[in-house]
């Protein structure tokens, strides 16, 4: 294999990985925060139709982006109300909101569109063109980066999940760190949907995100809680996606063709194993969860 | 009578959430342009208007029952289990593979019995992976046991299109059972499947009451949920508490499996399980965990379950789908009100 084919197949990989990168991106916010984060999958099938939705409505792919990323940070809000406000138990006020995805947008298709299953295809010009899932996902990663490292609002993140009594201290409310954490990280994972639906896909179709929210949660703890190792992690299910569309209907010497029903549990195999062996040496925010 | 309110605040959560629940969904079915009422009444009618209808909610919650369970009893250790669905997968498929290769001269009790079981191990079995890399090693079960959802979807798919596709149907589904091996359908309900399933179901939630009230594993269940440390100074290994508890929640839905397996399809067909495992959250977030309260949650989504399907013919603007929002909303105002407390503060 030549370089120049390995180069298109790393940004074919980082480009599937990207919805991936955002929604762990998105976790981090939250999880760093102290607070638990297994709403990603909701905010990111949110992001999707509303993304697609809005594009489709507006014509055009980059208000679509926006809108989506708006309506997400509302829902992570929501999640907000919930679990900082009403001290509801996160993981069961996370599966709430996926539920509240799972079958919600399907009444709200039907109203807007008389089907359930789909959004109307997106024209080409609605849609975003190849480069911009990546841009946006590696821009994020280093913003992130940034405000992690060198601003204090990174630094009172960080203590909000480890030490909050300290950030108390300082002056620094832990309750009000964590709000605005779980709505970027709302807005965050819901523009990871969207560049599924406007981006990588040419419309919203039903669980289109196939727990990709609950990957990037194992990929978010792989990466041990940091933007970087978080992202290198979600790039290893981008080559696995890649290696999924390039493995359908090949035949491999004495054992016939891959059956497309193996080929497809491949990244949630991995993320089993991940679970299994790597993830449970990771260290989590020390309050998290008890906020 | 302080202490007779606080026992009674739990029962008016779920009949608040409950009935808030139908509010949401009419305001959304009035949104969407139907009139709620006409909504509300084709539901109802559509649950309970025939026999047929009756028998159908009957056969429903005998498998609702069980996957409420299987969320409720790893509740009952302060873990959660929303693995349900692949669970029943895994048990459906073990369920026809039993029933379709045991001796064909075994007596129908026993060959039953075994379909049964092996149902019920393979489920246990399988969530117990999710449940055992929780315990021992620290990876949250709510990815370990959605990742197993998407697996048991593919592998069940797989071994049923690739090796045990029957030969009369064009369908992905395994051959028939011999008659003589599935569950008796009561004869009143006009041919729904409503089998002895119901009473297996119900008598797996007596169970589950008697060893959460009466026994000392029971005990234990609680004693992690409430205070791991605590548990683990008494002298209780808390990896092999949650491991069972996962386990035993996860073998439950092999009863659901055999309800529909051996109640009523009488083969494994592939997405034969129309999200029943998701619909376990809601029943034990509205039965509150506790067997009694599962039982009655269990019979009132499955006739929101059936009664919602009449809308895909009765009603022109929302779908079944509007049972979902309704279940939505009952958990988010359960869990709102409820201190549910799950270990995820001690995860790692």
């Amino acid at each position: 294999m030549d370089s120049l084919s390995l180069i298109e197949l790393f940004l074919s990989a980082l480009r599937f990985a990207a919805p991936l990168i955002l929604a762990a991106v998105a976790g981090l916010y939250s999880e760093r925060s102290g607070v638990i984060q297994i709403a990603l999958e909701g905010f990111m099938l949110f992001g999707a139709f509303v993304g697609a939705t809005s594009a489709h409505i507006l014509g055009d792919g980059v208000a679509g982006l926006f809108m989506a990323s708006g309506f997400g940070m509302i829902v992570g809000m929501f999640y907000g109300v919930l679990v900082l406000k009403l001290k509801a138990d996160q993981i069961v006020a996370g599966t709430a909101i996926n539920m509240l995805a799972w079958g919600g947008i399907p009444v709200v298709s039907k109203m807007l569109f008389d089907v359930t299953s789909n959004t109307p295809a997106l024209e080409a010009s609605e849609r975003l063109p190849n480069w911009v899932p990546i841009v946006v996902a590696l821009t994020v990663v280093a913003v992130t980066y940034v405000l992690i490292q060198k601003t204090s609002f990174g630094l009172w993140l960080t203590v909000a999940g480890e030490k909050p009594e300290a950030l108390r201290a300082a002056g620094v409310s832990p309750a009000g760190v964590r709000w605005i954490a779980l709505m970027i990280s709302g807005g965050v994972a819901a523009l990871g949907g969207a560049l599924l639906s406007i981006s990588l896909a040419s419309s919203y179709t039903r669980n289109m995100t196939a727990g990709r929210g609950f990957m990037a949660l194992a990929a978010l703890i792989l990466g041990k809680w940091k933007p970087i190792p978080a992202c290198i992690a979600c790039l290893l299910f981008g080559v696995c996606e890649v290696a999924q569309l390039k493995l359908q209907g090949v035949m491999i010497p004495g054992f016939g063709v891959v059956p497309v029903q193996l080929v497809q549990i491949l990244p949630y195999a991995i993320t089993m194993f991940l679970l299994a062996g790597v993830v449970g040496e990771s260290r989590a925010p020390a309050k998290l969860g008890q906020s | 009578m302080m202490q007779q309110l606080s026992k009674l605040k739990p029962f008016l959560v779920s009949i608040m959430g409950l009935a808030l629940g139908l509010l949401a969904g009419s305001l959304v079915a009035a949104f969407a342009g139907e009139n709620p009422l006409d909504v509300l009444m084709i539901m109802v009618k559509g649950a309970f208007g025939t026999l047929h209808d009756q028998g159908m909610v009957i056969y429903f919650a005998s498998i609702l029952i069980a996957t409420g369970l299987a969320v409720a009893i790893p509740f009952q250790a302060g873990v959660f289990n929303i693995g349900a669905e692949g669970q029943t997968l895994i048990g459906a498929m073990a369920c026809a593979l039993a029933a379709l290769h045991l001796p064909q001269d075994l007596p129908a009790f026993v060959a039953v019995t075994v379909s049964i079981l092996a149902a019920v191990l393979a489920a246990g079995v399988w969530g117990g992976i999710a449940g055992a890399i929780r315990a021992f090693r620290g990876g949250h079960e709510v990815i370990g046991s959605i990742m197993l959802n998407f697996i048991a979807a593919g592998l069940t798919g797989w071994l049923v299109v690739g090796t045990f596709q029957t030969s009369d149907s064009q369908n992905p589904e395994t051959a028939a059972i011999a008659e003589q091996w599935r569950l008796g359908r009561f004869p009143a309900f006009d041919g729904a499947p409503a089998t002895v399933a119901i009473l297996i179901s119900l008598m797996a939630a007596v169970i589950f009451w008697i060893v959460i009230e009466k026994t000392r594993p029971g005990f234990r269940l609680k004693a992690v949920r409430q205070s791991p440390d605590a548990a683990q100074v008494a002298g209780y290994s808390v990896a092999w508490t949650r491991f069972w508890a996962f386990f035993a929640g996860s073998a439950a839905c092999g009863l659901a499996a055999a309800a529909m397996v051996l109640g009523e399809a009488g083969r494994f067909r592939m997405e034969m399980s129309e999200g029943f495992g998701f619909l376990g959250i809601p029943v034990a977030l509205l039965g509150r965990g506790r067997p009694v309260g599962v039982v009655f949650a269990a019979f009132l989504f499955a006739a929101l379950h059936h009664g919602a399907s009449a809308l895909d013919i009765e009603a022109t603007k929302v779908t079944r789908d509007l049972a979902q929002v309704i279940a939505a909303v009952v958990v988010i105002f359960v869990v709102a009100q409820a201190r549910f407390k799950s270990a995820n503060g001690e995860r790692r």
